[in-house]
């Protein structure tokens, strides 16, 4: 695992905030078109509401752990770490 | 929930906040019909400060680098690093996008604090800017602008994905995660956060400093241009680094190994 340098840290502090609450809406929005075609009512926006938590929550950890994976070089070419 | 219209709110919740600033630039010209708002102008112009600056680095290269030439390969330097830190050799295939994005960015925020680009007393004793507002505008204080950005990041990243995993691999990739959709919304998450934080920070700077302006006496807000300086660079790097990282990402094949052919 690589530390983080203070320029990475930055960015994922001020992304991760925006990312959840873009999710979020997204995930709001997908449930009103779903809703807009199927008629279900507010479980469609419930779901999207809850997807939109979970894909918020997923991107957030797959960007941290973009920026605390290995480089290539770092690791041999069998593919394990040296 | 049909009269729901999340920009104009958006812009409604902005302007009532800021005051005479919007979440969109104000049109001052029209070019063959279409309107030329003070932020495309604004851009332009920072796009031929950096055409200009690249052309005075590149005009008379040498080996032993001297002046601007030098001061050019050490920024490039300086972005070319973390890209190889982040995906090796092919990192050098992302410069070209990522160096792009950071120098338009900081120069475009750093242009924004030069006169004509906020409202000032001074420019509504001018007879056009009294009745357009001022001629040119900060290019990131427009919502359109980095969102303009953002699609640019958002269509580079899928095609890398495509060429990455195949057209197949790209749709079951969206589509049939565990469950299913998460991954179309994060795709979709991205750049639409990627917009809101650098317009967010970069209209908040705008506001504070016509706020301060007209509240403080004439000299305090420098303290606050020099912030919006370093704010402006800061905003960069960290567009430039996320834009690395969804790159980074979307090169990555499914199952976590990275993509070995060069591109």
């Amino acid at each position: 695992m690589r530390e983080l340098t203070i320029w990475q840290a930055v960015a994922i502090s001020t992304q991760f905030g925006f990312l959840l609450a873009a999710s979020v809406l997204i995930g709001l929005g997908l449930g009103l078109l779903v809703d807009r075609w199927t008629h279900v009512g507010v479980i469609a926006y419930l779901v999207g509401a809850l997807l939109g938590m979970a894909s918020g929550v997923a991107s957030v950890v797959k960007l941290v752990n973009t920026f605390l994976r290995k480089k290539p070089a770092d690791e041999a070419p069998g593919g394990e770490p040296k | 929930m049909e009269n729901f219209h999340p920009p104009s709110l958006l812009a409604d919740v902005i302007f009532c906040l800021g005051g005479h600033a919007e979440a969109h630039g104000e049109e001052v010209a029209c070019a063959s019909g279409l309107p030329v708002t003070n932020t495309i102008l604004a851009s332009w112009l920072a796009i031929i400060v950096v055409i200009a600056i690249s052309l005075l680095a590149t005009r008379r290269m040498a080996l032993i680098p001297g002046g601007l030439q030098n001061f050019a390969e050490m920024a490039i330097e300086a972005l070319l690093t973390p890209c190889e830190q982040f995906a090796g050799a092919r990192g050098r295939s992302f410069l070209p996008l990522v160096g792009a994005l950071f120098f338009f960015i900081m120069t475009a925020n750093w242009m924004g604090i030069l006169p004509f680009y906020a409202e000032n007393d001074w420019l509504h004793e001018v007879p056009w800017t009294a009745s357009h507002g001022p001629p040119l505008r900060s290019a990131n204080s427009d919502l359109n602008a980095t969102a303009a950005m953002a699609a640019i990041v958002f269509i580079w990243v899928q095609f890398m994905m495509i060429r990455t995993n195949g057209l197949f691999g790209w749709i079951k990739h969206l589509t049939w995660g565990p469950p299913p959709v998460l991954e179309l919304i994060s795709e979709i998450a991205r750049p639409v956060s990627l917009a809101l934080r650098l317009f967010g920070n970069i209209f908040a700077g705008e506001v504070l400093l016509l706020v301060m302006s007209s509240l403080i006496p004439p000299g305090v807000p420098f303290l606050f241009m020099a912030f919006e300086l370093f704010v402006g660079v800061v905003q960069a790097l960290i567009f430039a680094i996320l834009t690395l990282a969804f790159l980074s990402l979307a090169t990555t094949a499914h199952g976590g190994e990275e993509h070995g052919a060069a591109h």
